[in-house]
């Protein structure tokens, strides 16, 4: 029950984390000149640099309650998807494990490169988009073990 | 807001050089310490599984942070102010760290 209750949090807090990661690469990448008008375009017309601070917290947050998580997989749903020969699926949540690991690593430069961005606006744009696509990945690749092995199952 | 220039040589040299050091742990399986979840028990070092499988993943990271915290806190001090490493440099060093990642694990794709 408590393994249950805490996927779910780390999922409801990733979803947190995907969506203002997202607000902010689109920012970066595509950015918005002029009056923002329509759904994509105010979408993109997001304060950026406000984000930074909850993307870390929610990066740490996200990451140490799936390190918690992980030693339970580890003894039951990831079990089962070998037993099950499930090497694809297991594959990409050994891949999620290693993302995750380094994008722990990039944080500290993702904060400069926000808090100064005279230090290189091609690199922040780079390092935002490395995070968010290790987000996607981890997010996506979650919810298909959970589906193929959830807890409970 | 401007950084200071130790701050920034330290986030650029972490960068660089804990996503290498990650990637090195897990392919020389170089874990600081190991957690058995069967047992709920951890040992020193890369041990062999005890009643059940083996977690190193906790190990690597621990050992890629304090190698590269170590690293990058000698680079901040000694050689931050008079040599810089371009950020552009430091933010492409983790793609090629998550593509060997993705390298180590090709095999489970090709069953």
């Amino acid at each position: 029950m408590l393994m249950t209750t805490l996927l779910i949090v780390h999922g409801l807090i990733a979803v947190a984390l995907l969506g203002a990661i997202t607000h902010q690469a689109a920012a970066v990448l595509w950015p918005v000149s002029g009056k923002a008008q329509g759904l994509v375009r105010r979408f993109r017309a997001v304060s950026s640099d406000t984000y930074v601070g909850t993307v870390v917290a929610l990066y740490l947050v996200t990451m140490a309650l799936g390190a918690f998580i992980y030693t339970h997989y580890t003894i039951s749903a990831r079990i089962a998807l070998i037993q099950l020969q499930f090497w694809k699926p297991y594959g990409m949540f050994e891949i999620k494990e290693h993302f995750a690991a380094i994008g722990l690593g990039i944080l500290p430069l993702y904060w400069i490169l926000w808090r100064a961005p005279s230090l290189g606006v091609r690199a922040r744009a780079v390092v935002t988009t490395v995070l968010a696509t290790i987000v996607w990945w981890n997010f996506l690749v979650g919810h298909i073990i959970n589906n193929i092995r959830g807890f409970g199952s | 807001m401007t950084q200071s220039a130790r701050t920034v040589a330290f986030a650029t040299a972490f960068a660089v050089i804990y996503p290498i050091l990650y990637v090195a742990c897990a392919y020389w399986n170089l874990a600081l310490f190991t957690y058995h979840p069967a047992l709920g028990v951890f040992g020193i070092g890369a041990n062999a599984p005890r009643g059940g499988p083996a977690m190193y993943w906790y190990g690597w990271m621990t050992t890629a942070l304090i190698g590269a915290a170590m690293l990058s806190v000698g680079w901040a001090v000694f050689a931050g102010g008079s040599v810089r490493i371009p950020t552009l440099v430091a933010s492409l060093v983790p793609i090629a760290a998550m593509v060997v990642a993705v390298g180590l694990m090709a095999h489970y794709f090709l069953h």
